[in-house]
């Protein structure tokens, strides 16, 4: 994971989840400082270029409502991850809906993943965006995940309701996929 | 660019590039980029990635967030009414379902012990008593009969007279 080392006198996840839930909001607080950079990342990661402190906020009122339920098994971030997930599925597959739209489909090839066009410093790194916007959607955040987040190929199938064998397939195959559009 | 057929260092490359390799994974890993340019070429292809990514990450107001999560309801210590309710509940079905046990194994009917005192109607304190020790069930048909025989010959009924408090006039002059 990418959370930069933390000092011995800095609170685990776990300790500030026990202080919240004596009633210490202050440990609401810097757990969300602590997450929610990375959950807009993984939210831009998801094509999201509108409301994605929206959609971090939800997740985090819909985690801090149902933390009794989290077991620890995994890391709060990658807990994180699959609900702001699951969330904006949920969201896209209600807005296809209305659209009346066939429903989306997990391998979708992506066309709403431009939130790195306004980060690029040179032409390298416009290919490289260009090569990452093609990746499908299982690919794409596989791939975010493992190269932004540096999780394990175990927390990305948390994240992602997968096996860990098919989230190393998919990174492989995402790497393989952006060397060969890098090379075109 | 291509793909190193070296598998198990191509999967410590995101970690080398997140610096979470244990001392020994990090030696291999130096030792193998230094030669393989596929690996070297994929390692400086994950930096860069992995730099836009994280440029890419909206800004978000930490506090706003913060400030919309609802607080934690502590859970009161004292018993509610329902609680209360419920324990009062159990308690009446347990205390009920042991006595319908209890008359069910005929431990009320049969409880191994009678005792009765009786008397023929002699003096008070000429009593005849007819008792039993043990259980019903465990008598043989002989014994039950000898039981119920005992029982047949028994008089039950008020072990004495009571006697007179009032004084009983005499009658003068003849029967009335």
């Amino acid at each position: 994971m990418s959370t930069a080392p933390r000092s011995p006198d800095e609170p685990t996840d776990a300790g500030l989840i026990a202080r919240w839930k004596a009633g210490d909001e202050r440990a609401a607080s810097e757990l969300v400082a602590r997450h929610a950079e990375a959950l807009a990342r993984f939210a831009s990661s998801l094509g999201e270029r509108e409301e994605i402190e929206e959609l971090v906020q939800d997740t985090f009122v819909r985690a801090f409502a149902s933390l009794d339920s989290f077991r620890g098994e995994s890391s709060l971030r990658t807990w994180l991850f699959t609900i702001q997930r699951r969330l904006l599925l949920d969201r896209r597959r209600v807005a296809k809906r209305r659209r009346g739209d066939v429903e989306i489909q997990e391998d979708d090839v992506a066309t709403e993943y431009t939130a790195l066009d306004a980060v690029v410093a040179d032409e390298t790194e416009r290919v490289l965006v260009q090569a990452m916007s093609r990746l499908s959607r299982m690919q794409r955040e596989v791939f975010t995940l493992r190269v932004s987040e540096g999780m394990s190929y175990r927390d990305i199938a948390d994240v992602l309701g997968s096996t860990e064998g098919a989230a190393r397939v998919h990174y492989h195959n995402a790497l393989r996929a952006v060397k060969e559009l890098l090379d075109e | 660019m291509n793909d190193c057929p070296n598998a198990d260092i191509r999967d410590l490359l995101c970690n080398a590039v997140h610096d979470t390799l244990s001392a020994d994974d990090r030696r291999r890993v130096d030792a193998h980029v230094a030669s393989c340019a596929d690996c070297a070429a994929e390692l400086a292809l994950l930096h860069r990635a992995r730099v836009i990514l994280s440029r890419s990450a909206a800004q978000v107001d930490v506090g706003r967030i913060a400030a919309a999560i609802p607080a934690r309801r502590t859970r009161s210590r004292m018993p509610s009414v329902a609680t209360w309710r419920i324990a009062a509940t159990i308690a009446v079905m347990a205390i009920g379902a042991a006595s319908l046990s209890r008359a069910r194994d005929g431990n009320l009917l049969d409880s191994g012990v009678i005792s009765v005192e009786g008397a023929s109607g002699g003096p008070a304190t000429d009593t005849q008593a007819l008792s039993f020790s043990g259980r019903l069930s465990s008598l043989d048909d002989e014994e039950l009969a000898q039981l119920l025989a005992e029982i047949d010959d028994f008089d039950g009924g008020t072990p004495a007279e009571p006697a007179a408090v009032l004084p009983v006039p005499a009658w003068e002059g003849g029967t009335p």
